[in-house]
């Protein structure tokens, strides 16, 4: 399938501090990309060099364009939601609309007041005077209304009560997402997301330090809730990650047939957010 | 489809909801402190003098010709020419700082607009939106000064050019909004320079450009021995509140050419610190 994102040993620095070490990445056409990584792993950094928003050093094409010396044209194929609300304040919804019909040339005004009717965000005032989880839903459905092959959110939920965070993801996947259309998402809120995602990239340290399909890391990675009695036969096999969970040591194997593993516990696919955990202290980048 | 005209016009729609307070307000409010000024001279007057002035008044705008008259509107206006040059340098010192400040930023870079249109929008702004609303005040000024005169006038049973005075306000309007933004495109380096400041400055964005254009002139002044800088500061302060030059030759003169060159270098580097200022 054609990448969406092709980027090859990116680097950005910020003094003495590398933001981005040498980071490859491919995404590719209507897959949703979760990027995971802990506070300062470069999440930010890189979804900013994908907007063409930051200067950076490396190879790097979205939508076909390399967005340092297209940012604008490639804003027609991509869109964008930050973690915070980015909207001007002291815009109405309706002036909002009104801007974005007149600077964007694949944006569907109906569409975007249809999507705006389900809500109860008023036309008239001032987008300063919505609550959060008001803007987040706005923004998303003006986003929605633009017909872009690309979508970027960073941390978008960050910051909304659960009712929202759910509307937001069941919007994305019931309205906008049709298998053409691409969408990255960075998030600490792993668990909310990872029944979503089609494709996984960790971050740490400005590096990727995992980049799988889903279906693949289903296969690559194992997690077994070790029977008592199997736990010195499961140690012997080297696995990734252990923990004690209410008594009961968990294992997590990368490589590993699962038929070598059976018989030694429940076997299961591990949850993003532990495999993440699993991979980062794999590194020994991270304190237990 | 929009075309790019179309497109640059909803930026400078834009730009003027954003900022109207400013746009709207600082004319508004030296319109309306001329005409409190002016009614209180009148107020202060005995009844014989307000007669004698309205007779002088009125005779020179009927018996001067309408070009000799054209400076009474054009000296009315000088006031409007300090709130001018104040509401552009507030609105220049804000309008690329405050949306980073606001991270609404964001929300303009996820738009296909590109950094110079943005830019070039401000520019735009500067020098012909706020002449254009500063110039309505002053029309509104002008013709509220016309009808009190008729009514003065008439009070007095004196003979009034109406319509000879009404021609001279808009013809003083359209001078001054022709001679502002002319001043803006002479003035361009100054609004490159503010330009520049707000872009790039993560706090107090006027005092950065204001602090640096001294430690310029002082390092001038150490290092080469020699004021060029203030001089041209102080020809620009000058040609601001009094300068009414002639139109056309300013237009195509050696100085507007060099004010261009120098302020679209600063424009350049004002785009540049919009696109690359993380």
């Amino acid at each position: 399938m054609e990448n969406v994102v092709a980027a090859r040993a990116l680097e950005k620095t910020y003094g003495s501090l590398k933001a981005l070490d040498g980071v490859d990445l491919a995404i590719s056409a209507g897959s949703i990309c979760g990027l995971i990584g802990p506070n300062g792993a470069g999440k930010t950094t890189t979804l900013k060099a994908l907007l063409g928003l930051i200067d950076v050093r490396g190879e790097l094409e979205v939508a076909g364009m390399d967005p340092r010396a297209a940012r604008h044209s490639l804003m027609q194929e991509v869109c964008f939601i930050a973690d915070v609300g980015i909207l001007p304040g002291w815009m109405t919804t309706r002036r909002l609309l009104d801007y974005v019909e007149s600077v964007h040339p694949r944006f569907d005004r109906t569409r975007a007041e249809r999507l705006l009717a389900d809500t109860d965000i008023p036309a008239d005032k001032r987008i300063r005077a919505l609550s959060k989880g008001m803007i987040t839903q706005l923004h998303l459905s003006v986003v929605m209304a633009i017909d872009a092959s690309l979508l970027v959110l960073d941390e978008p939920t960050i910051g909304l009560d659960i009712m929202y965070r759910k509307t937001f993801y069941d919007r994305l996947l019931n309205d906008y997402y049709d298998g053409s259309r691409t969408i990255v998402i960075s998030t600490h809120q792993v668990e909310e997301i990872e029944h979503l995602l089609t494709h996984l990239l960790f971050i740490d340290k400005g590096r990727i330090v995992l980049d799988m399909p889903v279906p693949e890391m289903a296969e690559h990675y194992v997690e077994v809730a070790v029977e008592p009695a199997q736990r010195e036969r499961a140690l012997s096999l080297d696995p990734m990650h252990k923990r004690e969970l209410l008594g009961q040591l968990v294992c997590i194997y990368a490589g590993v047939a699962r038929r070598h593993l059976e018989g030694l516990g429940e076997l299961r696919t591990p949850a993003v957010a532990d495999l993440f955990v699993a991979k980062l202290k794999r590194e020994g980048n991270h304190e237990n | 489809m929009r075309t790019e005209l179309q497109r640059f016009g909803a930026l400078l729609r834009k730009e003027f909801i954003e900022h109207r307070n400013l746009f709207v307000v600082t004319p508004a409010v030296f319109s309306l402190l001329m005409l409190l000024i002016g009614y209180l001279i009148v107020l202060a007057l005995p009844e014989s003098n307000e007669r004698v002035l309205l007779e002088q008044a009125s005779s020179l705008l009927l018996d001067l010709p309408l070009r000799s008259a054209a400076i009474f509107p054009v000296l009315l206006s000088a006031p409007f020419a300090p709130a001018l040059f104040l509401t552009s340098i507030i609105y220049l010192t804000v309008c690329l700082y405050q949306d980073r400040k606001d991270r609404s930023f964001l929300f303009w870079q996820s738009m296909p607009v590109s950094d110079w249109h943005a830019v070039l929008a401000r520019v735009v702004t500067t020098v012909f939106v706020i002449p254009a609303i500063a110039a309505a005040f002053l029309l509104i000024c002008l013709l509220v000064l016309t009808l009190w005169l008729q009514f003065a006038a008439s009070r007095f049973d004196l003979p009034f050019a109406f319509g000879k005075t009404l021609l001279l306000a808009l013809d003083g309007t359209v001078l001054f909004y022709c001679f502002a933004w002319l001043h803006g495109l002479l003035f361009m380096p100054i609004i490159g320079w503010f330009l520049l400041f707000s872009a790039w400055s993560r706090r107090v964005p006027f005092l950065w450009a204001v602090g640096v254009l001294c430690i310029l002139a002082l390092l001038e002044a150490w290092l080469l021995d020699s004021i060029y800088f203030v001089y041209w500061m102080n020809w620009s302060a000058r040609e601001l509140v009094l300068g009414y030059p002639d139109i056309f030759s300013t237009l195509f003169s050696y100085d507007m050419l060099i004010a261009l060159a120098l302020g679209g270098v600063l424009l350049w580097g004002a785009t540049l610190m919009r696109r690359f200022n993380d």
